[in-house]
């Protein structure tokens, strides 16, 4: 595994130079070069150019949040949401998968943590005062890997601070390290879980390239559960190859030699996906990846994926082999359409019981992070 | 004839005529020869200069190399005319001069590459393409995109099968080709020359070479999609005019049915005949996801 923590430059902007978590994360990276910026737009439009992710990683910007500090996850036009709202902690992730969007959706050349921790809990705080009665779904996952830069951030304990507050959150962190030294540390609130992204041993080892191996991921998840923590599984993306089956079923006997099924709060499978612009960074980043190989058909929200009836033997397979370790296991799919989550799982989001709390999207509150569920419902 | 480009005088010349004149009578026809752009630096002088091959014109630019050379590419070379070839070798000859080999975007947008790292993996694989793949680029045959990933794949050995693909073909056919045996190859690990031997097997006409290799590479899509043609094409015999549409990624049960008529009479006809192909088939619904999936093993 490389070394996440040495930066070739380090960009800073002014206004957070001072900031208690800057400091904290200046003193514990190895930095050859401090470049501080007074703006960052101007900076990212200047430096923005079509990268290797894993050039992108060698290169850090540390800085305040912009924009919406919550977001919808965007989800897929006639698919169904999982209500996933997001927080951009971090934006880029080392880890460097073959398979991963990001490729797609960021081009400046380095990873930016946004260290204004307090501007966030600010504004989440005064969200948390204004909603109904309800549970919203938030995580750090989407636009960069949860906790793979929390041995410099110390940012988890933050949340879990944060989050064990304020009660109408679940708050998810979604990773592939093994890197919990500071959530063991920290008494489980309730609303805390940690989500970890499984494959087969096969498809880590290849596509995966700096992630923890999966058994360390698995061992850690074990721990956390042992320390009263919920955790979450996502099996995404599930990889269509020759010996699939086999593959899947001896990743989940794997999975429950390590983890207790009952302290699972949900999970999610998906099978591999992209838009065309994704796999054209994929051949060029990742040359030996043979994931483009399989067939793929474009659907009507321009996403290529497995044709539909593969999609849905596998979801049943896994579906069938998971609920072998238990019937209350809440499993959903990733942006599939009603039709496959019929077929697979032979019921719709609104036919889980109520204890789970995604499992009405658009339906959770009327708060203003969950206004467009309707839309990506479909509705 | 020498023309000097200082800064002083640059904004009142003319570079479009200019421009258009040593394009047509020297570069672009001369594509075999980029070198005619020379570097000459006197000791301790800052400039360059550019000068065709025929010495009929020299351009004197007061500027540092980087500079000078993407000011002399951005004047007087016509990117809608230029071919990858050309380009190539311009950015060879830049790189092979510049101080700053870590920004190349200058150049690249000067020439209207692919920017970026990209744009560098391109290049550097460019040398490494047969002679063969090098000349389809060069005469715009493919894209250069494609050709990179079917070198990637095959890496040497792979003329044969550049030889099949008939060059009556489409540039999209072409490059679609490249690509799907780029991607049998990688699925499969079949080499070039085993996988050509393959091809040749089902057919030696060129121009079926394209369904071939799309039923090789796309098989569920070529099998499930045929099957439910020939049952359209069954269900719709004798009733000219008229179709039925479906959804291309076989996700959704969901079809629609096109007629084409000129009278009440005519419209009778067709849906009798549709009714007749209708009750005469074997009962069996195709137009049912899991029925046209039956045989479906994975």
């Amino acid at each position: 595994m490389r070394d996440f923590y040495s930066f070739k430059n380090v960009y800073i902007e002014e206004k957070i130079k001072d900031h208690p978590n800057t400091i904290k994360i200046l003193g514990k990276i190895n930095k050859n070069n401090l470049i501080y910026v007074e703006n960052t737009n101007t900076l990212i439009k200047e430096t923005s150019r079509i990268i290797h992710p894993g050039e992108r990683s060698q290169n850090l910007l540390l800085s305040s949040f912009k924009g919406e500090l919550l977001q919808k996850c965007p989800g897929s036009h006639g698919h169904i949401c999982c209500n996933y709202n997001v927080i951009n902690q971090y934006i880029g992730c080392p880890i460097d998968c073959s398979y991963c969007i990001l490729q797609s959706y960021l081009n400046q050349p380095f990873t930016i943590i946004n260290t204004d921790t307090d501007t966030l809990f600010e504004h989440l705080h005064e969200l948390h005062e204004n909603v109904n009665d309800c549970k919203i779904r938030i995580g750090t996952g989407e636009l960069g890997d949860s906790l793979v830069y929390d041995p410099i951030t110390d940012f988890s304990e933050q949340y879990i601070d944060f989050f064990g507050k304020h009660k109408k959150f679940i708050f998810e962190f979604k990773t592939k390290t093994n890197f919990i030294g500071n959530i063991l540390a920290r008494e489980n609130p309730g609303n805390i879980v940690v989500g970890f992204s499984v494959n087969p041993e096969c498809i880590t080892k290849s596509e995966e390239k700096n992630s923890t191996p999966l058994i360390e991921r698995l061992k850690a998840a074990g721990e956390l559960q042992k320390k009263g923590y919920m955790i979450a599984l996502h099996f995404d993306p599930i990889i269509f190859m020759e010996n699939w089956r086999e593959e899947y079923n001896n990743l989940i006997e794997i999975i429950f030699r390590y983890v207790m099924p009952q302290k699972i709060i949900w999970i999610s499978l998906g099978t591999f996906r992209y838009i065309p612009d994704l796999k054209t960074r994929m051949e060029f980043n990742y040359p030996d990846s043979r994931l483009l190989t399989g067939e793929f058909f474009e659907n009507a929200d321009k996403k290529f994926r497995y044709l539909k009836m593969i999609r849905q033997e596998i979801y049943k397979t896994i579906y069938n082999k998971l609920n072998t370790y238990g019937d209350n296991l809440n499993i959903y799919l990733c942006m599939e359409s009603p039709d496959v989550w019929k077929r697979s799982l032979g019921k719709l989001p609104g036919d889980f019981d109520d204890k789970l709390l995604w499992s009405n999207p658009g339906r959770l509150c009327s708060c203003p992070a969950s206004s467009t569920a309707d839309r990506d419902m479909g509705r | 004839m020498a023309i000097e480009l200082s800064s002083s005088i640059k904004n009142n010349l003319t570079f479009i005529e200019l421009s258009d004149f040593i394009i047509t009578n020297n570069l672009i026809k001369n594509e075999t020869t980029p070198f005619n752009i020379a570097l000459q630096s006197k000791e301790n002088e800052d400039y360059i200069t550019l000068y065709d091959n025929k010495n009929e014109y020299t351009f004197v630019i007061d500027a540092d190399f980087d500079k000078g050379y993407i000011f002399f590419i951005s004047s007087f070379i016509d990117k809608t005319k230029i071919n990858p070839l050309l380009s190539h070798r311009l950015i060879e000859f830049f790189i092979s001069k510049t101080d700053n080999k870590e920004e190349l975007n200058p150049i690249f947008t000067a020439l209207s590459w692919t920017l970026g790292s990209k744009g560098l993996i391109l290049h550097n694989a460019f040398n490494d393409f047969s002679d063969e793949l090098r000349h389809l680029v060069a005469q715009k045959k493919v894209s250069i995109n494609e050709a990179y990933i079917f070198h990637t794949a095959f890496l040497s050995g792979y003329d044969p099968l550049l030889k099949m693909i008939d060059d009556k073909l489409s540039f999209s056919t072409k490059n679609a080709i490249l690509r799907e045996l780029s991607e049998i190859s990688k699925k499969y690990g079949t080499g070039a020359e085993k996988l050509a031997a393959e091809i040749r097997a089902k057919s030696t006409d060129g121009m079926e070479l394209t369904e071939i290799i799309r039923e090789m590479r796309f098989p569920f899509q070529t099998k499930y999609a045929g099957k439910l043609e020939s049952y359209i094409a069954g269900l719709t015999a004798k009733c000219k005019g008229t179709s039925i549409n479906y959804s291309k990624p076989l996700e959704e049960e969901d079809y629609t049915l096109n007629i084409k008529f000129n009278s009440r009479s005519n419209l009778r006809e067709k849906l009798s005949a549709l009714i007749k192909n209708i009750d005469s088939g074997s009962g069996e619904d195709l137009f049912k996801l899991d029925t046209l999936f039956k045989d479906l093993e994975i």
